[in-house]
């Protein structure tokens, strides 16, 4: 699983530029895998099998910063999709050009050296992907792992009829919901990034890393279906309860053409959208066994 | 002159009847459609993949919401206005545009707090002259829309002062290439309703005609002044039409964004970048629509956007115009 999650927080994937992400999945697809791409962008993998069709979404984009007002070396930016980039962090941009960030008394920019970048280019924190142990962490290292454990899902055998969905600009809420009019489902499992929330001052955690996987209630954009809900709970793999804040990715999903059946679930993260994010292998590996068992 | 002429007309978001019949007026040969929305759909006809030129024909405004006894007029806004530039403003209100002065509470009766704060606008009113609420119940009504005086003035160095650019400018622009033909690709035009209140014609319009591509030709922020920054101007009067990369709400098609700006740079056509990912437009919605409608935005730099008097240069309109025209001539039909 180390090798699938490294392949994927290797390759940038900023919200509105997913194509080389979407390639590095396709990679790690089976050859005899039935895929297709939307005008979205977002990519649809279709298991064939018995019963009622079940979707499984994530988003494959990350917060990212694109280049509004280059000056020489220096590009002032709009940071979107919830990144959060601070001086001295360093990054990577669109045609493979290194810079850092810089600060002055105007704000942020991206500071390349002679290099110089373009309107409309962008900018993702240096991929990388370090583990302590049970832990491991680098840029976008949430979303990376959301996508690892659906991958991780659709590599397994299931005699259910799945459509494993990668959709695009999730993080700056232009997710479109259309190519829900080339599935048929009645199920809909929304793989997100949750918030951790244990942090050494913190006085009640509620989602620790190496908890297992949130079964979110209800978030920002969606509230969950509690049989659903209630179903994965009675797995036996860890899971707790969220009532999160964040938008996830299905509740865009959720209501489109008639409406599905939904649930969200995450994978518990530190330091959403800085440098780097951190997230405990074993939640990946239990999502991805939560997904599995569901679709046994 | 067709822009001043739709400039002067009104229609507030969602009371957009007087400038949807004045646009359906000035269009000859074509079928005409109102929706539901308040949308005008207008098929130009032809052969080859079906083009989508959207502008929005409402603008931001007032809507009467409360008449006090002692004859003053309240009101809420429609669309983004900024409290700031309404005190001392005249507005029409209604059919009948009804006239009337955006007032507040005497500045010398005002506290110190109440003075340093910007005003809200539940603490404005709108003065028509009534004595009481029953003489100004005759010619008000709640729920009646109010705009700024429609005015046109062309000053400086080729700028243009008036009501309503946004949008009427990318109305003005469709419908001058309304009147060409355009071998080669089918031509539909939208003159969309309500966009200004959360963009909610376009969507139906872009259902309705289910285009290959869609162009959204809009006025875009131009804030090249004094004394903001320069990397915050967004874009600048006179250098072109801006191409949005990304904006809050859309990411334009980059093949068809590449399709546009080729053919600028390959005519001698200034054009520019928009610089920010903020913003929205009507392209939010069409692109999402049907299965995906690859989108571009062209938007005029416009100052002052949503107050009394916008901004433009005559140059970047015109320029706005020869680019549309020579992309639908010699591009569009192989796209
Ligand atoms: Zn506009």
């Amino acid at each position: 699983m180390k090798s699938m999650l490294y392949k994927l927080a290797m390759t940038p994937a900023p919200s509105g530029s997913e194509e080389k992400i979407c390639e590095t999945i396709i990679s790690m697809l089976p050859e005899s895998a039935k895929w297709e791409k939307d005008a979205h962008g977002t990519l649809i993998v279709h298991k064939e099998g018995e019963g009622d069709g079940i979707v499984i979404l994530t988003a494959m984009d990350t917060p990212c910063l694109y280049v509004t007002y280059p000056e020489g070396g220096f590009s002032r930016f709009s940071a979107v999709g919830g990144a959060k980039p601070s001086e001295g962090m360093s990054v990577v941009c669109q045609g493979g050009k290194k810079g850092v960030i810089g600060k002055d008394e105007k704000g942020l920019y991206i500071d390349t050296g002679h290099e110089t970048l373009e309107i409309g280019q962008w900018a993702v924190p240096t991929p990388s992907l370090e583990t302590i142990g049970n832990m491991c962490f680098g840029a976008s290292m949430g979303r990376y792992s959301a996508i690892c454990a659906v991958i991780r899902a659709l590599l397994s055998d299931t005699k259910k009829d799945v459509w494993f969905v990668f959709a695009t600009k999730s993080n700056i809420r232009q997710l479109s919901p259309s190519f829900m009019q080339k599935i048929k489902a009645n199920v809909l499992i929304s793989v997100d990034v949750s918030g951790a929330n244990d942090a050494p001052a913190e006085k009640t955690v509620f989602a620790a890393l190496g908890g297992g996987t949130a079964l979110r209630v209800k978030d920002a954009g969606m509230i969950s279906s509690l049989p659903l809900l209630e179903g994965l709970e009675a797995a036996p793999y860890k899971t707790f309860r969220e009532v999160s804040i964040l938008r996830g990715t299905g509740g865009d999903v959720q209501k489109a053409y008639g409406g599905i059946e939904s649930v969200s679930i995450g994978i518990p993260t530190r330091y959403l959208g800085h440098a780097n994010e951190m997230v405990a292998l074993s939640d990946i590996e239990n999502t991805a066994e939560l997904l599995k068992y569901y679709l046994k | 002159m067709l822009l001043k002429d739709l400039c002067e007309r009104s229609g507030v978001s969602g009371d957009e009847k007087e400038i949807r019949d004045f646009i359906k007026s000035q269009i000859s040969g074509c079928a005409c459609l109102e929706d539901t929305m308040g949308n005008l759909l207008v098929s130009k006809g032809g052969k080859g993949k079906r083009i989508l030129l959207a502008a929005h024909m409402d603008e931001v405004g007032l809507m009467i919401s409360g008449i006090e006894d002692n004859g003053f007029l309240r009101f809420k806004t429609v669309g983004g206005i900024n409290s700031d530039v309404l005190l001392g403003k005249k507005v029409y209100i209604g059919k009948d545009k009804v006239s009337g002065i955006i007032g507040v509470c005497a500045v010398h009766l005002q506290s110190k707090a109440q003075r340093e704060e910007t005003i809200k606008e539940e603490n404005m009113y709108i003065d028509i002259g009534a004595l009481d609420r029953e003489e100004a119940e005759k010619v008000v009504m709640l729920g009646d829309t109010a705009v700024f005086p429609p005015h046109y003035e062309e000053f400086g160095d080729g700028l243009i002062d008036a009501k309503a650019i946004d949008d009427r400018a990318g109305c003005a622009v469709i419908l001058r290439l309304l009147k060409n033909t355009y071998p080669g690709i089918e031509l539909v035009c939208a003159f969309t309703a309500q966009e200004e209140v959360g963009t909610r014609g376009a969507q139906a319009a872009a259902e309705y005609f289910r285009p290959d591509y869609a162009v959204v030709v809009e006025s875009t922020f131009c804030s090249d002044i004094f004394p903001t920054e320069p990397h915050l101007h967004v874009t600048t009067l006179g250098k072109g039409p801006a191409v949005t990369f990304m904006d809050r709400v859309a990411t334009p098609d980059r093949a068809l964004i590449s399709s546009i700006t080729l053919a600028a740079k390959e005519n001698d056509i200034p054009w520019q970048q928009k610089r920010t990912a903020g913003g929205g437009t009507d392209a939010g919605v069409i692109m999402r629509a049907v299965e995906g409608i690859p989108t571009a935005i062209l938007a005029l730099p416009c100052r002052n956007l949503h107050s009394p008097s916008l901004v433009i240069a005559k140059d970047d309109y015109e320029s706005l115009y020869r680019l549309l025209d020579v992309w639908l001539r010699t591009v569009a039909p192989s796209l």
